[in-house]
């Protein structure tokens, strides 16, 4: 599964593939941050739980699982999947072995799960994008309600603040439900299973939704009839809930974070305000008369040309901050969607330059044609809105050019089946002609060993060889080389058993077939003990 | 009498010679790590080997963090992956380039984070080469190379 996301697991005990002569009284995984445990297990070789949800406790960055006392010899598989603080799920595995028997590393590639990410994936942007439009109405029009059309009389703008509060606050619950589910890995019927809802709840996005609930609370309160200081309310209840977006996210774990909080929720709070003011003004230039409609509008040009600016200006910041290089913009996926969001934004803003620009001072003329053509302008822009809100989400599947930079020296390998921990054998980065060869030895001990070979391209790809094989020679005891086909395990990995019956420095040819043509030659020396 | 001389003078020559041979040249340059985000750290560097024999290295230190390790990243179909490495073979008048996306030495529990524009000491341990010590200067926490360059 990609590990992207910040959480990284720092180390643990056992160590992968280690043989321990007794049960150990617990597993311990040590994180660089603290993190939700969601689904975090000990499984025997034939994949049985021997941990029950009740094991896992988590002190600081440390997740330690409670075992049973007695846990018979052979090999054991420690699966773990968290969410890390920007609400994406980390995952990975390893093994050990228990008594004499030599930890069975291929157990963790038996370990199947991750095949409805995909789908989580749509479900979570459509669900984000449906929440993101609601809030924006209910917020939206809470703050025009509040800041431009004082009258306050206007029943049917009340009822729909009220309507599209309530839709924002039932899609982002259904979105804890949704987190939990998908990070936890379980088919679409863990919706179902409490303890899913349990983990979204606990996860970031469960406080950024708590924040966002109140927020919302307090927005109805203030558009319901007859309430005291109900502007205040209604614009207080925007703000507290735009709060509750820089709690989770990518832009949430963005430092610094007292620049990348408070520029997200002023970029919510004006977004909210020029497309939640919308629906209402669409509704007044049905209703009012062109006089009144022509002062209405040029007041919220007033604050729209303000919000406009500052929403530009803070999503520039954001974008500084997420992407890093503005070629980035093209060349990673978060980048194309920004790209993609920023064409919609562009045509957005034409159209508004229109509306400001030719239409007003004609609807100024009581010109009621412009009334009409006003009203049109304002259902195109609300389309584009829609494009742009399914392009916001969607950013929030893939991750920031900023987080890969960061997550790159911190990265570790979360599918730990081959022996890769230092402390049980020797591996070593060879190149030649600027390809690179990750050769592997477990356990670098005199007797049998285990060779995992990675071969890599110039950029950085894994490569995939016809043929691999392995010559294995003690040139210092004239021990001729002898010849070992590695057998493909996955896409540029290769791996064979191959006796080392003496302690020394052995040498290694890896022999790799890229075409009928070509054959890469990797040698290095391995230190047996 | 010339020719007795000569005979082991020759011999010890070619010793000489063959030692020679056998040493390694290991240059470092372009040291650089990522301002820190968190506790731990990256080091890039280029290793050059002007000699004629095969070095590797096989430890990193430094005062800054509790633990260096040799990491290798690599694009497993689209997902970054990065494991640990005992040792980066330096094959002889070869340049290996430690850069993002590839190797680099990882810093596990920084003492203190690594701020832009500062630099800080590191000792590499060369098998052959021995132990060499190096200054490394801190760019921007997201840089791709060594802006120095």
């Amino acid at each position: 599964m990609p590990a992207w996301a910040h959480a990284v697991l720092l180390e643990h005990e056992p160590a992968a593939n280690a043989t321990l002569a007794a049960a150990p009284s617990e597993v311990r995984l040590r994180f660089d941050e603290v993190v939700t445990p969601v689904l975090v297990r000990v499984l025997d070789a034939s994949g049985k739980p021997v941990t029950g949800p009740g094991a896992v406790s988590a002190i600081d960055t440390t997740l330690h699982i409670a075992l049973p006392k007695t846990l018979p010899p052979g090999s054991y598989i420690v699966t773990y999947r968290v969410i890390s603080a920007d609400s994406h799920p980390v995952g990975g595995s390893f093994v050990f072995a228990i008594g004499s028997a030599a930890a069975d590393a291929s157990l963790a590639s038996r370990l199947t799960g991750g095949g409805n990410s995909a789908l989580w994936g749509i479900v979570m942007t459509a669900l984000r994008a449906s929440f993101y439009l609601a809030f924006l109405i209910a917020a939206g029009g809470g703050l025009f309600l509040g800041l431009v059309d004082r009258d306050g009389a206007a029943q049917d703008d009340r009822h729909l603040i009220r309507i599209a509060a309530i839709i924002a606050a039932g899609l982002i619950a259904c979105s804890l439900g949704v987190e939990g589910t998908a990070a936890a890995d379980l088919p679409v019927s863990g919706l179902l299973d409490a303890s899913a809802w349990q983990i979204g709840i606990t996860s970031t996005l469960g406080t950024s939704a708590l924040i966002t609930f109140l927020g919302l609370a307090i927005l109805m309160f203030g558009a319901a009839a007859r309430v005291r200081h109900a502007r205040a309310l209604m614009i207080g209840g925007a703000v507290i809930g735009a709060i509750g977006f820089a709690a989770t996210g990518h832009v949430a774990t963005a430092l610094p974070h007292g620049v990348s909080t408070p520029v997200l929720v002023l970029h919510v709070l004006c977004a909210a305000f020029w497309i939640g003011a919308l629906p209402p003004l669409a509704r007044r230039l049905w209703q009012l008369p062109p006089a009144a409609s022509a002062s209405l509008v040029g007041r919220f040009s007033h604050y729209a040309v303000a919000a406009v600016i500052l929403l530009i200006l803070a999503g520039l910041v954001m974008a500084a901050i997420q992407l890093r290089t503005p070629s980035a913009l093209l060349e990673t996926d978060y980048g194309r969607r920004l790209t993609a969001k920023l064409v919609l934004v562009f045509g957005l803003l034409l159209l508004a330059a229109a509306n400001k620009l030719w239409l007003t001072p004609r609807l100024a003329r009581h010109d009621m044609s412009a009334a009409i053509t006003l009203r049109r302008s304002i259902f195109l822009e609300l389309t584009l809105v829609i494009g742009i809100v399914i392009a916001t989400a969607a950013m929030g599947e893939t991750p920031p050019p900023r987080a890969l930079a960061e997550a790159m020296p911190m990265d570790h390998d979360m599918t730990m089946g081959e022996a890769d921990q230092a402390p049980t054998g020797f591996s070593v980065a060879t190149m030649a002609a600027n390809r690179t060869a990750i050769i592997a030895v477990t356990p670098a001990q005199a007797g049998p060993n285990h060779l995992a070979i990675t071969l890599i391209n110039s950029d950085g790809t894994v490569m995939v060889s016809r043929e691999v094989s392995a010559w294995l020679s003690n040139p210092a005891l004239g021990i001729e080389a002898a010849q070992y086909k590695a057998t493909p395990t996955a896409p540029g990995k290769y791996a064979l058993a191959a006796p080392l019956p003496v302690a020394g420095t052995w040498t290694v040819e890896i022999d790799a077939l890229v075409s009928d043509f070509e054959k890469a030659i990797f040698v290095t020396e391995i230190p047996i003990r | 009498m010339f020719k007795m001389l000569s005979l082991p003078g020759f011999l010890m020559l070619g010793f000489i010679a063959t030692a020679a041979a056998q040493t390694t040249t290991i240059q470092i340059d372009h040291c650089w790590a990522r301002a820190s985000v968190t506790k731990t750290g990256a080091v890039y560097m280029t290793i050059k080997n002007t000699g004629n024999a095969d070095d590797r290295l096989v430890a990193v230190a430094t005062p800054v963090a509790d633990r260096a390790q040799l990491h290798i990243e690599m694009n497993d179909n689209g997902i970054m992956k990065m494991r640990p490495l005992s040792a980066i073979d330096v094959k002889a008048n070869s340049t290996v380039s430690l850069v993002p996306s590839g190797m680099h030495v990882m810093l596990i529990g920084l003492k203190r984070p690594l701020k832009e524009g500062r630099s800080f000491p590191m000792t590499l341990t060369f098998e052959k080469a021995g132990t060499l010590h190096v200054t490394v200067a801190t760019q921007k926490a997201g840089a791709t190379n060594d802006m120095a360059m």
